[in-house]
């Protein structure tokens, strides 16, 4: 009972649940009494047999078992071995017009490896056939049961039906029952636990394998981030250096016609006779000649820009970051001259004469209105002075139109920066998120699979450990 | 660099006019441009225009900030996108500490730049700054910004009255008094189409009719609010309401929010936001322009 119970309790620790439905039916089989196997090349044969032992009132059970051997796998097949786990011996029948073929031995062969045992009986059936087939049947049967003998393995026995050693051997084995079942569980409990080990090494091979595959994937993913980083920043580069380039010669190049225009302004303000007309257009003006300026050169920047980028194959993503806007340039009105001055004078006049004639202060009021009158009177000037102002003034709105220009083009290009840096990091980023719920189900498996193996090798351990108890050699791998 | 000839300031001179300059966008709803003044009548009013917005200006920047690269980056991304998207020059744009509702494109149309409230921006999805700067950037793209400004200095501060109170003297506001009224009810109505004009443009940007529609409560709220568009319009009586209290819209710079609403998701579903570039949805009906015309006049009428 005690080894029935450990080599369950191991093969539990093997999770191995149909051992352990095979090993409790073979120890019920055992227990309940000697069990013969009958087996024979086809199931009838082997039902015949049974028939005719039992008849015989041998005394034992019996198990009639069809057993035609498959030469080429070299076992016996699962259902024959499966049998043959609960009987306490073996025996095979042969039919005395065909005795012990090639095929017969085979399956003795492999009957013996099955199962192990040391002794077994060979029964000559069906001997009839000699008497109807032969005039001296008796020299006949004996000269079969003489090759039957030579032929049959160690340790087996060869009777013929009727004999009365037959009768000898299975009170041999009901006497040695004990000792056979204790010899049937040993090996049965050798092939089972051999094969729960195995089971369980194979166990740990496979998640060694699993964890082994995962982490190369997980290791693969983890290259092509790094690859898509890399090639973001190189792409990076490209555009920038690019970008920095063309928009580099965009802001020389209009220094340069900003520095035309400031030298044309006062020949363009000469031009015209009327200087208030050159005052009120000239806003208008420089803006209507600068933004043409700008808008064709910055389409000029934006073909370059493609042309270089696709040169160097820099990806359409980095392309989208690629464009420059027209910046909103628009020169600071004019102020005519005088003018401030002039409403300043006749408002202070005219304002306080009022004033002081609701005060009644007549003579005061007057002073006042006429003397603002005469500030603004006194405060215009002669055209010449006013066109030299104005060419002043206008050079001064060019400069810094120059400047805002130049600033709104430099804070673009920032951004361009801003936006590229993160380029490489962003290409990642966005591949890491399209492929999160891989990585997370290659990150669960591998979790997973790290569990498993950790749980089989405690498992083999406990088993190992049960396995010495039981006080079998411990099992090869 | 070969440098194309340009025109001769001479020559500028004898064929420019500021009204050459008037934008034909697709956008625009029919009868938000500004009726054409005399040149003289423009220039002067732009140049009193651009000293009044230049102190404004000032006074905002002395607590705001430029947007650029490395100030409020998000923000100057949704302007270069606007600005990309709407065909119109990279204005400049500033984050000031104002209400909600004076966000807005200030200047001439010559010299426009934005102004944009720190109370929005920050808890601005990316929709939502995107809605606010497109339309802010499409007051510019059609060219609306003078009477912007023009309208907010003679109606919302009162300029004209103001003026004229101080300088003529309170008998004087007898006369100004219908006479401003006619110019406020004719401006309002003007003020009122462009600013549609301005939340189509937004759409366009943004081209996400829910973070539009939660820009546009945001502002009109003065804060995140609590409840969602459609939870705002179903409890929002004022959209049932048939009382006298409708007729306030009359003199209303802007239409009231639900009118707002209803006219973007008109917008969204129509042939036009479809040919230039916007998302519609699957299976719906499109609207063509005079179907889109008719149903959101319908919509905004004062008094509907």
């Amino acid at each position: 009972m005690a080894l029935q119970s450990s080599v369950d309790t191991a093969l539990k620790h093997a999770e191995d649940p149909s051992a352990i439905l095979v090993w409790r039916r073979t120890c019920r089989e055992l227990a309940s009494g000697p069990r013969v196997g009958v087996a024979a090349l086809t199931a009838s044969a082997a039902v015949r047999a049974v028939e005719h032992l039992s008849t015989a009132g041998t005394g034992v059970g019996m198990a009639a078992l069809g057993f035609d051997p498959d030469e080429d796998s070299g076992d016996a097949p699962p259902m024959v071995r499966d049998a043959l786990l609960g009987v306490h011996t073996v025996v095979w029948a042969t039919a005395a017009s065909q005795p012990l073929g090639a095929r017969e031995r085979t399956a003795l062969r492999q009957i013996a490896g099955a199962t192990g045992m040391e002794r077994g009986l060979i029964l000559i059936v069906d001997t009839h056939v000699l008497e109807r087939m032969s005039d001296d049947a008796a020299a006949e049967l004996q000269s079969v049961r003489e090759r039957v003998a030579a032929q049959a393995p160690d340790g087996w026995r060869v009777c013929v039906q009727g004999d009365a050693e037959l009768q000898t051997f299975f009170d041999v084995v009901r006497v040695d029952q004990e000792h056979l079942t204790r010899q049937r569980h040993h090996h049965v409990a050798r092939i089972l636990l051999d094969s729960a080990h195995r089971g369980l090494e194979a166990g740990i091979v496979h998640e060694v394998e699993q964890v082994a595959l995962l982490e190369a994937s997980l290791a693969s993913e983890d290259e092509a981030l790094d690859r898509a980083r890399e090639a973001g920043t190189r792409a990076a580069a490209h555009t920038l250096g690019v970008l920095r380039r063309r928009t580099e010669e965009l802001r020389m190049d209009l220094r340069e016609f900003l520095r035309e225009i400031e030298a044309d302004v006062p020949d363009q303000i000469g031009s015209l006779a009327d200087v208030e007309t050159a005052r009120r257009v000239l806003p208008h003006w420089l803006e209507h000649v600068v933004q043409g300026w700008l808008r064709d050169r910055l389409a000029s920047w934006r073909v370059q820009v493609q042309a270089d980028l696709a040169h160097v194959r820099v990806a359409d993503e980095a392309l989208a970051h690629a464009d420059l806007l027209l910046p909103a340039v628009h020169p600071a009105p004019i102020p005519s001259e005088g003018r401030w001055r002039r409403a300043l004078g006749l408002t202070a006049g005219v304002g306080g004469g009022l004033v002081l004639v609701a005060f009644q202060l007549w003579i005061p009021a007057l002073i006042a209105a006429s003397g603002g009158v005469a500030w603004s009177m006194l405060d215009r000037d002669g055209a010449g002075p006013r066109r030299e102002r104005l060419q002043e003034r206008a050079v001064d709105a060019v400069r810094q139109l120059g400047l805002d220009a130049d600033r709104v083009l430099g804070e673009q290009l920032q951004r361009f920066e801003d936006q590229l840096s993160t380029l490489g990091e962003s290409r990642a980023a966005k591949m890491e998120t399209d492929r999160a719920e891989a990585r997370a189900g290659l990150h669960a498996r591998l979790r997973l699979h790290q569990a498993r193996l950790e749980d089989a090798k405690h498992g083999l351990k406990r088993f190992t450990d049960q396995v010495r108890d039981v006080g079998l050699p411990e099992p090869q791998p | 660099m070969h440098t194309a000839p340009y025109p001769s300031l001479a020559d500028f001179a004898e064929t420019w006019s500021s009204r050459d300059a008037a934008a034909n966008v697709d956008f625009a709803v029919g009868g938000s441009s500004m009726p054409a003044l005399p040149e003289a009548v423009v220039t002067r009013l732009e140049e009193m225009l651009d000293t009044v917005v230049a102190l404004q200006r000032a006074e905002w920047l002395e607590e705001g900030v430029y947007v650029g690269p490395r100030a409020m980056p998000e923000v100057y991304r949704a302007v270069m996108d606007a600005s990309r998207r709407l065909e119109v020059a990279l204005p400049p744009a500033l984050v000031a500490r104002v209400a909600m509702p004076v966000q807005g494109t200030y200047g001439t149309d010559g010299r426009a730049f934005l102004l944009l409230s720190s109370f929005f921006v920050k808890p601005a999805s990316e929709g939502e700054l995107q809605f606010m700067v497109g339309r802010q950037v499409g007051h510019m793209a059609a060219q609306q910004v003078t009477g912007r400004s023009l309208y907010a200095l003679v109606v919302d501060h009162n300029g004209v009255r103001k003026l004229a109170r101080r300088a003529v003297g309170p008998t004087l506001e007898v006369v100004l008094a219908p006479v401003s009224l006619g110019l406020r009810v004719a401006l309002s109505r003007w003020h009122r189409l462009a600013e549609l004009t301005a939340d189509r443009a937004g759409l366009l940007v943004a081209d996400d009719l829910e973070a539009s529609r939660r820009a546009l409560l945001r502002c009109a709220l003065g804060t995140t609010p609590d409840v969602s568009v459609d939870d705002y319009l179903n409890g929002n009586r004022a959209a049932k309401d048939r009382g006298p209290g409708r007729w306030t819209e009359l003199l209303s710079d802007r239409p009231w929010l639900h009118k707002r609403l209803g006219a973007l998701s008109l917008w969204a579903r129509s042939e036009t936001f479809a040919r230039l570039g916007g998302t519609v949805a699957e299976g719906v009906d499109l609207l063509d322009d005079e179907a889109l015309d008719r149903e959101t006049r319908a919509l905004i009428a004062v008094g509907a």
